[in-house]
């Protein structure tokens, strides 16, 4: 578990997010949505200490996730930010760097830390792959690898922030499915997602954040009939249901 | 292919290295020949090949092997650590930095290697911590980072300049030292900036993961679990120590920085743990090179290496700049 107490953070002591309090249960997908600029991915940032907190404490597993060293902190919470560079470098040097929590002196890889990037690619279906420079893969393959990155991580938390943008529609399904599986195996995921129809099918717990605060927090069902996330986004939410479950589509909200 | 050419690519610069050093040795107004070296290395500075060669050309050779590595890898992990291929420690003004504190220690008259070795050093650091400030401060982008380094480096020159007419005593800071030469090179000050060089090579070659992690960008690095700052910070203070004993007894020797490890990038790709020693190799034995070109190719006239070096790293620069216009994902 999870939990975020009365956290407030933000760029050069102006806040962005105001008095957070959240928690998040284990094992499952939590997808936090709101409308652009409402801090979401400062949360995310908050949490992995990027941007520093001005207030307020983050407890996973009843410890105090700010008061471990940085690298105690990235064996508990694995972090793909949304901007990922391609650097000029193969898959399999790229997956290792998951293992870079766990380094030792003399700073080098060792033997476990390579069949531990083995296996998060294998996971990943990118075996085959391992050798390949970065920069020659297609976007939906440079994220697997990412996320092999922070599968070699081995941490119980793993935050990603949009993993799906610039994903064209077969990988982002693939995705949707990882992320699943991920959560089955017993880790716990939260994203920032962008598109609301796959937050929605995706989350068991959807967080909603609007101005830097949380609206609403709970099931997806609960925040549809809450109204506050066709609040948060001003838009009608219209489920639908079809032979392959329930999908969603949206429509202005009217002005009256 | 990148990985298969690395231990062949190695292997050249090696062997390119050493017969430069070898000839560097040998070639000169006196010629040496290899028996002759074998003899004088052995009895030490008896005859007069023997002088020439322990006291004139083994601190020379020395100085240009050592300069350039120093040189080659600053340029690399500063262009790593601020994400910009176009940069390079004479480009951003480092090199300026410690020129500005060796001129103000030779204006004073404190002239011992060690502490023309330290102020250097410390005019470095100084230069990159005002550079990666501004840039902190500003939020400045890559470029950004680079044009204020151009003008700082002017600023620094200039004080530089302005010092050496004050105080025109200061023989040392002839030309030369404004262009980067090594004639005028001794043991005692090589000394010095030869333990800050190894020391900074050493640190710098155990830490090619952490070098490598922190160019995945500032987010997936902490993310991994690396303190940025910090880090951040022990590698400028790293390439400020190699530049900065390179300056002290090397002058403002420019380009090496940016063109070596943009041609060791190329051939082996970027991968810290091959390329800072392949830039070490192949900056030792380009700096070589030139140095033995500029003296021999005009004998009796000896150019300034520094000269040799701006005519084929300005056209160099140019060529680089062009290219990145073309798109590159990686230039």
């Amino acid at each position: 578990m999870l939990e975020i107490r009365n956290l407030s953070a933000g760029y050069s002591s102006v806040p962005v997010l105001h008095d957070i309090s959240l928690s998040i249960p284990s094992g499952k997908i939590t997808v936090i949505v709101g409308p652009n600029g409402c801090g979401k991915s400062t949360l995310l940032k908050a949490l992995v200490g990027i941007i520093p907190c001005m207030s307020g404490e983050v407890l996973l597993g009843g410890e105090h996730l700010h008061r471990l060293t940085t690298q105690e902190q990235a064996k508990r919470i694995a972090y793909l930010p949304q901007d990922r560079r391609i650097p000029d470098t193969t898959v399999m040097r790229l997956v290792l760097h998951g293992r870079f929590p766990y380094l030792g002196y003399p700073r080098r890889y060792r033997h476990e830390d390579v069949q531990t990037a083995l296996s998060a690619l294998r996971r990943m279906g990118i075996d085959t792959l391992a050798e390949q420079p970065l920069n020659t893969l297609s976007g939906g393959m440079r994220q697997k690898a990412y996320i092999a990155m922070a599968l070699a991580q081995a941490a119980p938390v793993i935050l990603m922030d949009e993993p799906n943008a610039f994903l064209d529609i077969s990988h982002q399904l693939q995705l949707s499915n990882q992320v699943r599986e991920l959560a089955e195996d017993g880790k716990t995921v939260i994203l920032v997602l962008h598109d609301l129809a796959m937050a929605l099918k995706l989350a068991d717990h959807l967080v909603v954040i609007k101005d830097g605060r949380v609206l609403h927090h709970g099931s997806p069902d609960e925040a549809l009939r809450s109204g506050s996330l066709s609040g948060a986004f001003n838009v009608k939410i219209h489920p639908i249901q079809t032979p392959d479950g329930r999908q969603y589509y949206f429509t202005p909200l009217e002005r009256n | 292919m990148k990985n298969k050419r690395r231990p062949v690519v190695m292997l050249c610069a090696f062997i390119i290295t050493l017969i430069s050093a070898l000839f560097s040795l040998c070639l000169g107004a006196a010629r040496i020949s290899l028996s002759e070296l074998y003899n004088a290395l052995l009895n030490g500075p008896v005859s007069s090949q023997g002088y020439i060669l322990w006291y004139v050309r083994m601190p020379r050779t020395a100085a240009c092997l050592l300069s350039g590595m120093a040189l080659s890898v600053s340029g690399a992990v500063i262009q790593a650590v601020l994400n910009n291929k176009l940069a390079s420690p004479g480009i951003i003004g480092v090199n300026s930095g410690a020129g500005l504190a060796v001129t103000i220690c030779c204006a004073f008259g404190l002239l011992s290697g060690w502490t023309v070795s330290a102020a250097a050093f410390i005019g470095a650091m100084l230069t990159v911590f005002l550079i990666v400030f501004a840039a902190q401060k500003t939020g400045a982008s890559r470029t950004t980072v680079i044009l204020g380094g151009v003008a700082i480096n002017s600023l620094l020159n200039a004080l530089s300049e302005a010092l050496t007419t004050l105080f025109p005593e200061i023989a040392m800071l002839s030309s030369d030292f404004r262009i980067g030469d090594f004639s005028s090179v001794t043991a005692s000050r090589l000394i010095p900036a030869g333990i800050l060089i190894a020391a900074a090579l050493a640190l710098l070659f155990t830490l090619s993961n952490d070098l490598d992690v922190l160019s995945l960008g500032e987010d997936t690095a902490r993310g991994l679990g690396m303190p940025v700052r910090r880090m951040r910070t022990v590698f400028l203070v790293l390439a400020a120590m190699l530049a900065g004993a390179s300056v002290s007894f090397a002058g403002l020797l420019g380009f090496v920085g940016l063109l070596v490890p943009h041609a060791a990038r190329k051939l082996i790709g970027s991968d810290s743990r091959y390329l800072l020693p392949l830039c070490a190799i192949g900056g030792a034995g380009f700096v070589t090179l030139c140095d033995l070109a500029a003296r021999t190719l005009f004998a009796p006239y000896e150019l300034a290496v520094g000269i040799l070096m701006a005519v084929i790293g300005g056209p160099f620069f140019l060529f680089v700049l062009l290219k990145r216009k073309g798109g590159h994902a990686d230039a």
